[in-house]
């Protein structure tokens, strides 16, 4: 009896993704091309399709690394990683910590990846209203206790190279800048305003505040732990402009609104 | 082509594949096409530019969606998850129709991201038909499945892609979408005459027609749509006009993209070539 359909998808697709598995016996051959070449069209469209789309999304750790370093390691995690995901969009997400494992002299490649996939979920990721003076006005004395949270589009990275202006260098068509070790770690926020995704650095203060917003803190709550922390007056100084910031970026959501959303 | 009734809604007119490159050229002014067609994937994502920008112009444009992951051929259950959200765009952009390809794009959770040939037997018509009734009765409409480009021939195929397509169509009763350099490009890859293919179909299931270019590679032809339709397929497209009559035609565009007035003159001879093709015979 012939090989059922499953059996046949299967043996087909595993020589498609590994050059070891064999399915010449499922094919036609012929004198022209034959089934060896035949086959070989499609293992060489899956590892280009594949390979092409991690180049897209690590656009800058393309450019930095250059065609031939970039291909050699987008080949490995191909191979390393099979694709399961049914939208090309989200190949790649482990390309970061694959970086991390193979290259940990070169902390800055992962970096760099990382950055090129959070700036890919900003550009796509949900749509939601940021809170601006107006929703702020209109939520009158319940602003304060009201559990905040931050854009769909944010995440919060944590730099120990100074892998921000490698990017921003390499986003201006720039040489980069000799890769450098921070001398103390930085936080990166990572956001979308209007449609343009965007990154800046942040002092130590305005992340550790992210982060508690993130978890759903209130704006009297992050008041409560900065004052803790500095003088009252620096403190509502510095929360002040914080806010002005983050109204003007979009970074900040109302807490139900985002659970609204997921 | 069997001269059968005609299931397919009277054509639209010529549209074009929307590709984000020619975003500004669609939201700045109107342009001569009267129908886009977007690749359903890249608007299965949660928000951000890609979906402002397509509820944007589907304002001005009727939109098909044309689909690349639906896999309709995997011998597994359909994906849920990705038949819901195909459901929730549908809903979203309210399009003309809706397509998607004669192929499998992975199995067991592992996916090519390609359009994968099948075999041409009874069991995988079987596998074909079922799954393109539950996709229809899912979405609530007809589907449109299109001839796909391939380069291998499984040995436990026993009939012609054409012979399969039509037994599909009717039997799950959906409609076609013809790619017509798909059919050049397996001609060559397989040896059989495209005239025999077109003469194979159902000409009232054809709902749309795909023009695009390929690469010849001599011994064999790749379907990369990074080039202008060539003379073969523009001879094939006239014929295919002559046989099914007026057909919702566009130009597919993936790769090397050119600036949109190139598409658009491209898409002014599949017009000039349809309207010739349908004109009655001596006058
Ligand atoms: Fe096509």
């Amino acid at each position: 009896m012939a090989d059922a359909l499953y059996a046949i998808q299967q043996r087909f697709l595993a020589a498609i993704m590994g050059e070891d598995a064999d399915a010449e016996a499922l094919i036609v051959d012929d004198a022209r091309v034959g089934a060896a070449r035949r086959i070989g069209i499609y293992r060489n469209n899956y590892r280009a399709s594949l390979t092409g789309v991690l180049a897209d999304h690590f656009e800058r750790l393309h450019a930095y690394l250059g065609d031939a370093q970039f291909g050699h390691i987008a080949d490995a995690y191909v191979k390393a990683h099979p694709s399961t995901t049914r939208n090309l969009r989200y190949y790649g997400a482990a390309l970061p910590g694959f970086i991390a494992h193979h290259f940990p002299e070169d902390g800055e490649l992962a970096e760099l990846a990382r950055l090129d996939w959070a700036l890919r979920h900003a550009f796509d990721a949900l749509d939601a209203s940021p809170l601006d003076a107006g929703a702020i006005g209109m939520l009158g004395e319940q602003w304060v206790g009201a559990s905040l949270a931050l854009h769909p589009s944010a995440r919060l990275l944590t730099m120990h190279h100074n892998s921000a202006a490698l990017w921003s260098a390499l986003d201006a068509g720039e040489a980069p800048p000799a890769v450098a070790v921070l001398a103390a770690p930085v936080d990166v926020l990572v956001w979308r305003s209007g449609l343009q995704p965007h990154f800046r650095s942040l002092a130590a203060v305005e992340a550790a505040t992210l982060v508690r917003i993130g978890r759903g803190a209130s704006f009297a709550d992050i008041s409560a732990h900065l004052v803790n922390e500095v003088e009252e007056a620096t403190a509502m100084e510095t929360l002040a402009a914080l806010l002005a910031r983050w109204l003007a970026d979009g970074v900040l959501i109302l807490a139900d609104q985002a659970a609204a959303v997921t | 082509m069997p001269q059968d009734q005609r299931i397919a809604i009277p054509s639209p007119g010529f549209g074009l594949g929307l590709r984000p490159v020619h975003y500004p050229d669609f939201l700045a002014r109107p342009q001569p096409v009267e129908w886009l067609e977007i690749i359903s994937e890249n608007y299965m994502v949660p928000g951000g530019r890609p979906m402002a920008t397509l509820d944007r112009i589907r304002a001005d444009y009727p939109i098909v969606m044309h689909g690349v992951s639906l896999s309709i051929g995997s011998d597994e259950p359909l994906d849920r998850t990705y038949l819901s959200a195909l459901k929730a765009l549908a809903d979203r952009v309210d399009p003309l129709w809706i397509s998607d390809h004669l192929c499998w794009t992975g199995i067991n959770a592992h996916n090519s991201h390609d359009l994968l040939p099948l075999p041409y037997d009874a069991p995988t018509l079987q596998c074909v038909v079922d799954n393109i009734g539950r996709v229809q009765d899912y979405l609530g409409r007809r589907i449109l499945i299109e001839n796909p480009s391939s380069y291998v021939s499984f040995r436990a195929s026993d009939r012609s892609e054409w012979d399969f397509l039509a037994e599909m169509a009717e039997r799950a009763d959906c409609l076609l979408l013809l790619d017509v350099n798909n059919i050049y490009v397996s001609a060559r890859n397989h040896g059989f005459d495209p005239l025999d293919y077109l003469s194979g179909l159902p000409a009232g299931r054809i709902q749309q027609i795909h023009l695009a270019g390929h690469s010849d590679m001599g011994d064999y032809v790749i379907d990369t749509h990074d080039a202008a339709v060539c003379d073969a397929v523009w001879d094939l497209y006239a014929r295919a006009i002559a046989m099914v009559g007026p057909v919702a035609t566009m130009i597919e565009r993936d790769d090397d993209i050119p600036p949109l007035a190139a598409l658009l003159s491209e898409l002014e001879r599949a017009r000039k070539l349809a309207q010739a093709a349908l004109e009655p015979v001596g006058g």
